[in-house]
Parts: C-alpha cells; sequence; structure tokens
C-alpha cells in the first residue's frame, strides 16, 4: 500500500503520454515504471522521480521529432487511401459530396442575407448611441405609433437636455424636381435636414466641410453618384441647381453614396432652415424624424421618461385649444401620449411604424431563414452520415482485415475521420463555386447586393477551412465509430455478420430528414396558398388596367387639361387625381358626431380625391352620391367607408354631420358611403377612411389612368406623348397600378420564394441521400431477392417489399412533420387579417408528395433489383 | 545491405548478449554503461524502432510484472538479417583494425 504513494510525477507522465504514441512506443511507459520502481528502492523517493523528470525531458525531442514524422508518414497514407475509396466508388461520393456541397452552399448564403440584414445602419461612427425618436398615441381606443415628430421637440431635446449629444430633424418634403442645363430629373430621395445632420450621421465628404456644408439656405450636399448624373466630369462644387424653376441652390457639399444596409438612403439634403413649418410650434403636428446621438453613458429611458414630463408643459396649453382639456385630464381618460426611442440600428429589423422613411425587414424573417439553413445543413449531415454507415457493409471486410494485421481502433477512427473531412473538404470547394454561380439569382430573388468575398477578410480562407473539417468532424464522428468497432472475427467469416445491419440509428436519421422536409414542405403550401388567397380575394376594387402617372402636381395648373387630354383618347376610359396611392400609407384625423366630446373620436385616414375616383378603380358606391362637380366642389361633404359608418355608429349615414377635432368650426356633411375595400395589404384589417373632394387650385401627384385591355402599350405611348406636351424636358415616370399593389406583399412574397427555393433543395438533398441508401439496401438484399423470385415472388412483390420500408418511414416521418407544421405556419398566419384556414388537405398533399418523390426516388433501385435475373445474383458467392 | 551505424551495432550487440533479458529498461541500462553515458529512452525507442522497420530484430510480449504498471515487458531478439548485419560490420571493423594493437595505438600517439 504504501509504494502506491510513491508515483511517478504526474505532469511528466503526462508529457510522455501525450508525445509517446501507443502504437510505436507501447512498452515505454511501462519500462519508465520499472526504472523508477528500482531507484525508488534502491536510492529513495526523490532520487527517482529527479530520475524520471530528467529522463522525460531528455527523451522528449526524439519522441516528438519522431512523431511529427510517423503523423505525416500516417497522413499521407490516410489521404491515399481516401482518395482511393472516393474514386472506387464514384456514385456513393458523387452524392455524398454533391448533396454535402448544396447544403453548404444554401447554408453560407442564407448566411450572408442574414448577416447582412444584421448589418444596418452599422455603419455609421457611434451608432449604438444614435436613435429615432417616435411619438406613441392612444386616442379613445385608436393607437397610433409614429416614426414622426413634432417640429419643436428636436430643438427642445438638444437645449434643454445636457444627454443628448447632437440632434438633427429630417423631413421628406415631397419630389422636387432639379434643371441643370439640359438635364431634368424628379428626385425622390430628397431631404430637408438641420444644418447639424452631419453630427448625428457622420458620413465621409468628398467634398466639403460637413460642419458648415448646410448652414446656409439654399445650400444642397449631394451624394457622388448624384453629382455624376448632373455634372458628369465637372466638379459639382459651387454649381447652382435649379429646383421646381422656382428656387436656385448652390452645392455646397459632396458625400458618399449611402451604402444599401440603411433604413434611410438620401441622395439630397438641403437645410431645413427656412422652409415651411420648421418653426411651427405645435407639439403634436408629428412631421419630422428626428434623430439624437446620447452621450455616452447616459440612459435612453431616462431621457424618455423626463422628454414627456418637459413635453406635458408645452402640450398642455396647446392641448387646451385643440380638446378643451388640459394634458393631464386627457391623459386620466385613458388616452396616452408617449415618446419613445428606438436604436437607429434596430429600425431595419424591429421598427415597423407608421410613416418609416422606407419599408422596412422584419426580423421575424431573420428567424425563419436561420432555421431554414439549420435545417438543410442538417439534413446534408445526415445523408452523409446515413450513407457512410450503409456502406459499412462494404468496408466491413477492410475493417476486419486491417484489424488483424494489427491496427489499432484509434487509427481506424483517424483513418475515417479522416476521409469524411477530405470529403466535406471537397464539399466546401465545390459549394464556393456553387455559391459563386447562384448567388446572382438569390440577389434578384432577395433585391440584395450580397457577394462572396474570400480574399477581402484574412480570416475568410481559413474559416472555412476549419467550417469543413468541423462539418467533416461531426459527419465522420459516428459511421468512424460504428466502422471500427466492428470485430474481425465476425466480419471475416463467410457467412458471419456483415455489420451495418444495426438500422435503427438510420431509419431515426431518415424519418428526421423527411420530417425536416415535410415541414418545409407544409410551410411552402401554406405560404403560395395564403399569397394566391390575397392576391385573388376580392380586393373590393379593381387593381388592373390602371396607369398611374406619377409627380403631376409638378405641371400644376395644366392638371385638368392633362387630364381632359387624356380622356380624348378612346382606350382610356376614366383618370383620376389623388393625393395619395392606395397601398401607401395615408393621413389621418380624429373625427367626431357632431357636438360630441373629444374622448368620442375615431382615428380615420383620409384620401383627397377627384369626382372621377370611384370609377377609375371600380369602387363601388353603397349608399348616397360621390363628389360631383357640377357645382363647386365643397370642402364640408365627405364621403366615408363603411368601416367608418359603424365606427361613427350610424345606422343610415347620409346627411350626418361629423367634425374634425382641430377644425370643429367645420361642419362636414356625410354625402356618400363606399363599399369597404382593401387600400391596404389584407395583413391589416379595412381602417375606417373618410374621403375629401380636391378643391379647385389643388394639384396632387398621383394621376390614375384606366385603359381598356386591348393596345396597352399604344395607351402608354399615348399618355407618354400627351405628358411631355404639358412636362417638356421631365421624364415621365408612372406604374401600372397592379404591380405597385403586389408591393404591400414584397416582404411576404420574397419570403415564400425563398422559403420556397430552399425547401426545394432540402428535399433534393433528402432524396440524393435515400437514392444511396436505397442502392446500399438493395445491394444487401440481392441473394434474398434471387431466392425469392426462384420460388415464384413476382416482380411488383418483390418491388412492394423492397419499398415497404422506405414507405413505413415517410408515414412516420409525416406524423412527426404535421403538428409541427401546424404549430410553425398557424403563427405565420397570425400575422394577417385576412388568412386562410390550415385545411387538413394541405397535410395530405404534403404526405403525398413526400410520399411520392420518395417512392420515385427508391423505385429505380428497386425496379433494377426486381428485375435482375436470379441466377445473376445467386452466383455471386 | 546498408552499413550499421554505431547506436544499431551497439544496439544488435547488447539484444543479442542479453537474450531473455532484452527488454527496454535493461538494454537502455546496458547500452548506457557502454558507452558510458545516459542513453535515453527517447534515443532507445526511435533506435529500435528503426532496427524493426528495417527487420533486423523481431520483438514479443514478454511478462507483467507488478512494478510496470500494467504494461508487458516487449522483448527484442536479433532475426538473420541482423545477425547478417553483425557478420559484416565484424569483418570489416576486422579488415580495419588489422596489424594495430591498442598499445601501437597508444605509442604512436605519444610520439606524435
Amino acid at each position: 500500500m504504501k509504494k502506491r504513494l510513491h508515483k511517478p510525477p504526474f505532469i511528466a507522465l503526462l508529457l510522455l503520454k501525450l508525445f509517446a504514441s501507443d502504437e510505436k512506443n507501447y512498452a515505454l511507459m511501462g519500462d519508465f515504471k520499472e526504472e523508477f520502481h528500482e531507484i525508488l528502492e534502491t536510492r529513495g523517493i526523490f532520487r527517482a522521480r529527479l530520475w524520471y523528470w530528467i529522463q522525460t525531458i531528455k527523451s522528449l525531442p526524439k519522441l516528438i521529432g519522431d512523431s511529427i514524422i510517423w503523423g505525416i508518414i500516417m497522413l499521407s497514407n490516410y489521404l491515399k487511401i481516401a482518395l482511393r475509396t472516393i474514386r472506387k466508388q464514384k456514385g456513393y461520393s458523387f452524392i455524398n459530396i454533391f448533396g454535402l456541397a448544396v447544403g453548404i452552399a444554401s447554408c453560407i448564403i442564407i448566411m450572408l442575407f442574414v448577416f447582412d440584414e444584421l448589418s444596418y445602419d452599422k455603419f455609421y461612427p457611434n451608432s449604438d448611441r444614435t436613435y429615432r425618436l417616435a411619438v406613441r398615441t392612444l386616442l379613445n381606443n385608436n393607437s397610433e405609433h409614429t416614426a414622426k415628430s413634432a417640429a419643436p421637440v428636436g430643438p427642445i431635446l438638444k437645449n434643454e437636455f445636457p444627454e443628448v449629444e447632437a440632434m438633427t430633424r429630417v423631413r421628406n418634403y415631397g419630389f422636387p424636381v432639379f434643371y441643370y442645363k439640359d438635364k431634368v430629373f424628379s428626385e425622390e430621395r430628397a431631404f430637408r435636414v438641420d444644418s447639424t445632420f452631419f453630427d448625428v450621421f457622420q458620413v465621409n465628404f468628398i467634398k466639403g466641410n460637413a460642419n458648415t456644408a448646410l448652414n446656409k439656405a439654399g445650400s444642397l450636399v449631394l451624394t457622388e453618384s448624384m453629382a455624376k448624373k448632373y455634372f458628369g466630369n465637372e466638379d459639382a462644387m459651387g454649381k447652382i441647381i435649379n429646383s421646381d424653376k422656382r428656387t436656385d441652390y448652390l452645392v455646397t457639399g459632396i458625400i458618399e453614396d449611402v451604402p444599401t444596409n440603411s433604413h434611410f438612403h438620401f441622395d439630397f439634403l438641403q437645410p431645413l432652415m427656412g422652409s415651411g413649418g420648421v418653426d411651427n410650434p405645435i407639439w403634436v403636428f408629428n412631421d419630422f424624424y428626428t434623430y439624437i446621438r446620447l452621450r455616452e453613458g447616459a440612459s435612453i429611458t431616462e431621457l424618455e421618461t423626463k422628454l414627456i414630463e418637459t413635453a406635458k408643459k408645452y402640450i398642455d396649453p396647446q392641448i387646451r385649444r385643440f380638446m378643451g382639456i388640459g394634458i393631464e385630464d386627457f391623459l386620466a381618460a385613458g388616452n396616452e401620449f408617449a415618446y419613445t426611442f428606438t436604436p437607429v440600428t434596430d429600425i431595419h429589423l424591429h421598427s415597423n411604424l407608421e410613416f418609416e422613411i422606407e419599408p422596412n425587414s422584419d426580423y421575424k424573417y431573420i428567424f425563419i431563414f436561420s432555421t431554414i439553413a439549420l435545417a438543410i445543413m442538417l439534413i446534408a449531415i445526415m445523408n452523409f452520415v446515413n450513407l457512410s454507415t450503409a456502406r459499412s457493409t462494404m468496408r466491413a471486410k477492410e475493417v476486419g482485415i486491417r484489424k488483424t494485421i494489427g491496427s489499432q481502433k484509434r487509427q481506424l477512427v483517424n483513418q475515417f475521420l479522416f476521409e469524411s473531412i477530405m470529403m466535406s473538404l471537397i464539399a466546401m470547394i465545390l459549394s464556393v463555386v456553387l455559391i459563386y454561380l447562384f448567388l446572382p439569382y438569390f440577389n434578384d430573388l432577395a433585391l440584395k447586393n450580397l457577394e462572396l468575398s474570400l480574399f477581402s477578410n484574412y480570416f475568410m480562407i481559413p474559416l472555412f477551412i476549419l467550417l469543413s473539417v468541423g462539418i467533416g468532424f461531426a459527419a465522420g464522428s459516428y459511421p468512424a465509430m460504428i466502422l471500427s468497432s466492428f470485430n474481425p472475427a465476425a466480419v471475416l467469416k463467410p457467412s458471419g455478420s456483415r455489420g451495418g445491419s444495426k438500422s435503427f440509428m438510420r431509419s431515426v436519421l431518415v424519418v428526421f430528414q423527411f420530417s425536416i422536409s415535410i415541414v418545409l414542405i407544409v410551410g411552402t403550401m401554406v405560404i403560395i396558398n395564403q399569397l394566391s388567397f390575397i392576391q385573388n380575394s376580392n380586393l373590393g376594387f379593381n387593381k388592373d388596367q390602371v396607369i398611374v402617372v406619377k409627380k403631376t402636381d409638378d405641371i400644376g395648373p395644366q392638371l385638368p387639361s392633362f387630364k381632359q387630354e387624356l380622356l380624348a383618347n378612346q382606350d382610356i376610359t376614366s383618370v383620376t387625381n389623388t393625393s395619395e396611392l392606395l397601398g401607401n400609407t395615408f393621413n389621418i384625423a380624429a373625427l367626431t358626431k357632431e357636438g360630441a366630446p373629444d374622448d368620442e373620436a375615431q382615428l380615420m385616414v383620409h384620401l383627397t380625391t377627384d369626382s372621377d375616383f370611384l370609377e377609375t378603380y371600380d369602387v363601388e358606391l353603397a349608399d348616397g352620391r360621390y363628389f360631383d362637380y357640377d357645382g363647386l366642389p365643397a370642402l364640408d361633404k365627405i364621403v366615408i367607408n363603411e368601416t367608418a359608418a359603424k365606427k361613427f355608429g350610424f345606422d343610415y349615414p347620409i346627411g350626418k354631420i361629423v367634425e374634425n377635432t382641430i377644425n370643429r368650426e367645420m361642419k362636414l356633411e356625410i354625402i356618400g358611403v363606399v363599399k369597404d375595400f382593401h387600400f391596404e395589404s389584407l395583413s391589416q384589417k379595412i381602417k375606417p377612411m373618410f374621403f375629401i373632394p380636391i378643391m379647385e387650385n389643388q394639384y396632387f401627384k398621383f394621376v390614375s389612368v384606366r385603359v381598356k385591355p386591348e393596345n396597352i402599350s399604344a395607351s402608354l405611348n399615348y399618355i407618354r406623348d400627351t405628358w411631355k406636351k404639358f412636362a417638356g424636358n421631365q421624364a415621365m415616370e408612372y406604374e401600372f397600378f397592379d404591380e405597385h399593389f403586389e408591393k404591400v406583399y414584397l416582404a411576404e412574397q420574397r419570403t415564400a420564394q425563398i422559403f420556397g427555393t430552399f425547401s426545394i433543395l432540402g428535399i433534393i438533398i433528402a432524396c440524393l441521400g435515400l437514392l444511396g441508401l436505397s442502392t446500399f439496401i438493395t445491394s444487401q438484399r440481392t441473394k434474398e431477392i434471387g431466392i425469392r423470385k426462384t420460388l415464384g415472388s413476382s416482380i411488383s412483390q418483390i418491388i412492394v417489399l423492397l419499398n415497404m420500408q422506405f414507405v413505413k418511414w415517410i408515414i412516420i416521418a409525416n406524423l412527426i412533420a404535421w403538428p409541427i407544421g401546424y404549430w410553425l405556419m398557424d403563427s405565420w398566419l397570425q400575422n394577417f387579417a385576412y388568412r386562410i384556414d390550415l385545411s387538413i388537405w394541405i397535410f395530405i398533399m404534403s404526405a403525398i408528395i413526400s410520399l411520392g418523390i420518395a417512392l420515385i426516388t427508391v423505385s429505380y433501385q428497386s425496379l433494377k433489383a426486381a428485375n435482375a435475373n436470379p441466377t445473376e445474383s445467386l452466383r455471386t458467392e | 545491405m546498408k552499413e550499421l551505424t554505431k547506436i544499431e551495432e551497439i544496439l544488435l550487440l547488447a539484444i543479442w548478449k542479453l537474450k531473455d533479458e532484452a527488454y527496454g529498461v535493461k538494454i537502455r541500462q546496458y547500452v548506457s554503461k557502454v558507452i558510458n553515458k545516459d542513453f535515453t529512452y527517447g534515443n532507445l525507442y526511435s533506435a529500435l524502432n528503426q532496427l524493426e522497420r528495417k527487420e533486423y530484430v523481431a520483438k514479443r510480449f514478454g511478462e507483467l510484472t507488478p512494478v510496470r504498471g500494467g504494461r508487458k515487458k516487449v522483448l527484442y531478439s536479433v532475426n538473420e538479417f541482423g545477425i547478417e548485419a553483425l557478420k559484416i560490420s565484424f569483418k570489416m571493423k576486422e579488415a580495419m583494425w588489422e596489424g594495430i594493437s591498442e598499445f601501437a595505438l597508444s605509442e604512436s600517439s605519444i610520439i606524435k
């Protein structure tokens, strides 16, 4: 017992173990121990331990050197064997490598997409401290959360709160038409901003000075590509651009283009200073985007609370004037008024407020796509595992022989691991090729500009190699364990079990793979069904054959004559001028019944149109009449939709009087009710809406033209020619209305397409695996089939027999996938106010599809095996 | 057949002499005594593996003694190729040393 305490030094022992590989130096450790004991007996523990250490340290250089040389020899041996195996079984290797490559490529493409989505607005310096102000109001249960805030809030933030380091307001004020010499363009991405804009958004100046560029009214900062568009190779600085034939602007700065991964793209910036509304003292008139940068270490939630307290002071007298009650009473009545700050880096994925500058994306899609990427990768890896283990029958003999001539289990594991890492490296190279080939298509699909830049980052290539080693390791370790554990005596016996019969794990993997595939199929079908439901459901108006001419306010007073001239063409049936286009965000007003108190106000969207709106869009009138211009149009006559009538609680709305809460003097008479129609995405419930007539001297920016279905291109040409007569050089901007209206479903459609594409890929990979698997399983049963045939089985019986196993797997996979698919897709459908029900048919269809695909895949092999001549198969041994 | 290196020669002779005692510990101790300095296990097994690869020696497992921490001895023996190589080496040495005695060697070095 006492001797047990006299152990060799632990660390030295460990070092020896690490570098003296067992298969070569089995006896070494024993020798060390024996001699250690000898010294211990004769000269004591201290001498013994000292000897052990010295001997270890002196031996190490040689041992390490030897094991490196040995490693290289083994590695080159592994490589030789691996290449030989890959070459020997071309079909199998192809399925394995190709499946993996498609999986990796899909995964990387999706990851590029996800990383791009996550990178929005992070390129601005200090973007982590930059916020946008939003205003949330709740008025009689009508809530509004808008990205716009009022004019005085920004300056107060900057002046009264020391934690606000910089502030700028941004306003989009319509589409100016810019003139320079013979160049005329109507610009959509022009904004008016405070001179402090560049303190918040620290963009790079190519020319000009960020501190002074917007100091004077009449200055203009434009982007590099805009400078090129107007001035070509001339120097843009100091040039004069005329806006709308009214005001001249002096170019005082040229900045770099805004990167695509921003929530807010601008081409032109003009000073807010001196423009209308900038000094508007009203705190509830939200028409500006307010951005701030917080001082380091300050708390944004504290600022939110402080701001609302300060704001109450200013709002109180104003709200008293409009509504007759103070702010405290207003809030006590159950209403809300609050400020929130959105981090600028969150806007793209997390913000879906009213009046966003550009439509944003949604973080949900990040989850959905990451999940798909993971699912596809899993399917591909499982293929690999499955095929490798199934193939073990083929290699059982090899393993047996290797073991008998002295291979250690660890060496075999290493060899098989090395093989799968080799394969995944090849797959990685192939996947890079696939990515280069298919990324452009994906970019079209996802409206992105993704690139795989292998050489731009020094870590990209090592990362890819590491990734493929990881994948190879993940995919190869289970098969390696299985393969290397064969008992040589058993597998080398002529009639012995050949291994690979442990098919439980294999069944689990196939079932799992197909469960994932079926969930993907269900998902795709639900998305397609929901989208076609949305697109084919009766919107309550006719979105087809309408051409929209935009920016018609630019021709101003000539608009009526433009309309008249269009109507002269017999292919044009109706023309209407509107303040907004259906599908865009409308303005909101709070209306009450005549004399009703403010707390009964209803928030309603409104649209200003001329008398031809109903005819042009085929909107039906439920009751009363629409505007007519036989007499003079009257501002005090409005038309509402059915939802609005319900909100007011009118049984018979015609002739009823309502009031706008900000101008109670004007009594609004309801002269008509239109039937409800979907002017927004079907993900929204129809909102209450009212229509205001266009006054004589009002000219709005959209003219919608209904044309006859024949000769659409001729009609378009006619419209273009007519536009030219009135607008001269300014190119006509137009859009087919149905295409415009599709855009409200852009995100959904994009998701559907991406989801569909990757589902198909996932299913293809799973089928590749199934194909490989069926090949091996049928080859394993060749003899059995031969015997069955000689005993009189028919071909069809054998096919049924062979396919039964797969059918069983697919049915189990369906049973697993259905609840998951139901739960996932039901939660997706919650996003829509108008949605399909998840009918049992979707699930039955996906079962039929999955079974069909699987059977087609395996039947080739089954047919071949069933048709084979039994004498051939029985002669094999 | 390649010429034996000095260390190979010493090892082969050691294994041949030690007979049934020719395993790691004993070989190392013997060689250390002969060359008069510590011959490390690293060098020992590196050289033994070389000899094994060149098929001069064969190895077999020996008994398991309690002091070896659960590892059997690995016993080495010189096989035909080894004997052959030793013979060649011996003949070469004989030819080289012919007519020279140790005494003569030390005499001449003094004269110089």
